[in-house]
């Protein structure tokens, strides 16, 4: 469990255009996870915050190191990976759920911007 | 090298601070067991020649030490294999024997699950029992306790110290009320025995639980303290067998185990005395460099009426197992299941109405006759940090 002591990828950034957040969970139920996403050129980085167990802050720390190698996410996996009580599945899904909705956001907001941009027949000289 | 440094060079691995849940080894009570495996390796229930009387001297000998520990007589002690079998021995064999008296027995909700399951098996099969609950700083109202009592009522089960949140209860008023009442007390004992004092005819206990590997002798070897008058406590095996421990607990008896028991209790009677105002500091230093250190710590259960080596505390905004997984480097409980649903909470924290396991994490720490204050300052600060940094991986 090395990766609950990790601190790597631990951490926030402003929300904005080219930010994509996914939450998961609340506070008082006992887990909740934030991944955040952004484009570093051709491929993707990402961070997290997390409250939860050490099942919770390792998935976290897993997947945000699978998103930034542009693997697939599967819960099953993280379960695999990690070595977790299949009790503690649902907090790997959990997990994986956050960073599919960071993703999405991201996407999300890059096609709202791709949108705004001026048509290309506008730019052409007139 | 004195005793107490060879002891403390000999513990490796992370700082140890959960002697609630296990001691290690006295090196004085190793030595006096290790003949009692080879060359003294007789059958105390032989009698006939000198390996077997030399072993059953020895076993009475020690018998002798677990008596005076706890104020009672020699032949009032029964060996067992631990807490958890004394416990099922009192509990069950005297409402076994006891059948025309009654059906109902009154247990407490923070006691132990051996316990607690215990009573939980018996009402399965017939039996009536009654659980009271306990106030908010963990101690059970003992005018509760007897208004839970009915001419039916046989046997009352109330521990001497709590074994996560070491809040000790009136037992002494509640053995006056039983005594007065007609009505049996066994006690689970096993935390106070050696920490604080426990005697049998002061606190008006018939029956007693006690085990050597909370005091510093070794796992799988206890006693039950069965009062023999005033009044003579009717027991029934709840096994079979050869009859020794006089048919109560029938089995060829751990004479090494029982030396080690015996030596153990001996050296808790000459310096438990000296050990729990030792603990007590340094139980306060701990809670003081907490409270200094970190905001939203406090202890669970009274301060007051607490063993001397105990120290229980609920820290929001983090999660117990990930805390838990953190601290590497040091040896303590969580008193709270995983927050995020693996398992139960704590059924002790949840009868002191505690509602917040999901956000908040409990830290047993039992300090013993190791512990130093450097161990407790190393503690204190790397429980700051890890509640610290696991607070700033969630804070968003």
């Amino acid at each position: 469990m090395a990766r609950v002591r990790e601190m790597a990828r631990v951490g926030a950034w402003p929300p904005g255009a080219g930010v994509g957040t996914g939450d998961a969970g609340a506070m008082a139920e006992g887990t909740f996870v934030r991944i955040q996403v952004r484009r570093t050129g051709e491929g993707v980085e990402a961070v997290y915050k997390v409250f939860g167990c050490s099942a919770a802050i390792a998935s976290a720390s897993l997947v945000t190191e699978w998103i930034a190698e542009g693997r697939t996410l599967a819960a099953a996996d993280v379960v695999t990976t990690l070595d977790l009580p299949l009790d503690r599945a649902h907090v790997a899904a959990m997990v994986v759920n956050a960073a599919e909705s960071a993703l999405a956001s991201l996407r999300g907001r890059e096609l709202i911007a791709d949108s705004r941009e001026p048509r290309a027949e506008s730019r052409e000289p007139t | 090298m004195p005793p107490q440094e060879a002891a403390r060079a000999t513990m490796a691995g992370p700082v140890y601070m959960d002697y609630h849940a296990t001691t290690p080894v006295d090196p004085r009570v190793l030595e006096a067991m290790l003949p009692w495996f080879t060359e003294r390796f007789g059958n105390p229930a032989n009698r006939h020649y000198q390996q077997g009387w030399e072993a059953g001297e020895a076993v009475e000998k020690a018998r002798a030490e677990v008596a005076r520990l706890i104020g009672a007589q020699a032949r009032e002690i029964v060996f067992t294999s631990g807490a958890t079998e004394s416990n099922n021995l009192a509990i069950r064999g005297v409402m076994l024997a006891n059948r025309e008296r009654g059906e109902h027995l009154v247990t407490v909700a923070t006691e132990h699950k051996a316990v607690l399951d215990t009573c939980g098996r018996l009402e399965e099969d017939g039996w009536q029992v009654t659980v009271v609950p306990v106030a908010a700083d963990g101690r059970v109202d003992p005018e509760r306790l007897a208004a839970a009592l009915t001419p039916r009522t046989v046997l009352v089960s109330v521990m001497a110290a709590n074994n996560e949140i070491g809040v000790v209860p009136p037992l002494a008023e509640i053995g006056r009320l039983c005594r007065a009442r007609g009505v049996l007390l066994h006690s689970d004992a096993v935390q106070a025995v050696g920490k604080v004092p426990f005697d049998v005819d002061a606190m008006h206990v018939d029956l007693a639980s006690v085990t050597a590997h909370k005091m510093y002798g070794p796992k799988g070897v206890g006693a039950l303290y069965v009062r023999r008058q005033k009044p003579r406590v009717a027991m029934a095996p709840i096994v079979d067998g050869g009859g020794q421990e006089r048919g109560l607990r029938p089995g060829t008896l751990n004479v090494p185990g029982i030396v080690g028991l015996g030596a153990a209790a001996a050296l808790a009677r000459d310096e438990a005395v000296a050990e729990a105002p030792r603990l007590a500091e340094l139980r306060g230093r701990l809670w003081t460099a907490l409270q200094a250190a970190l905001e939203g710590v406090r202890v669970n259960g009274s301060l007051d009426h607490r063993l001397p080596n105990n120290l229980h505390v609920s820290i929001d905004g983090v999660d117990g197992d990930a805390l838990i997984t953190s601290l590497t480097d040091v040896a303590v409980s969580s008193g709270s299941a995983c927050a995020s649903g693996r398992g139960e909470p704590s059924h002790v924290l949840s009868a002191l109405g505690h509602g917040d396991a999901r956000t908040a994490a409990s830290l047993r720490f039992g300090l013993g006759r190791w512990t130093t204050a450097e161990e407790v300052d190393f503690v204190a600060q790397r429980v700051t940090e890890e509640v610290r940094r696991l607070r700033a991986m969630a804070a968003v």
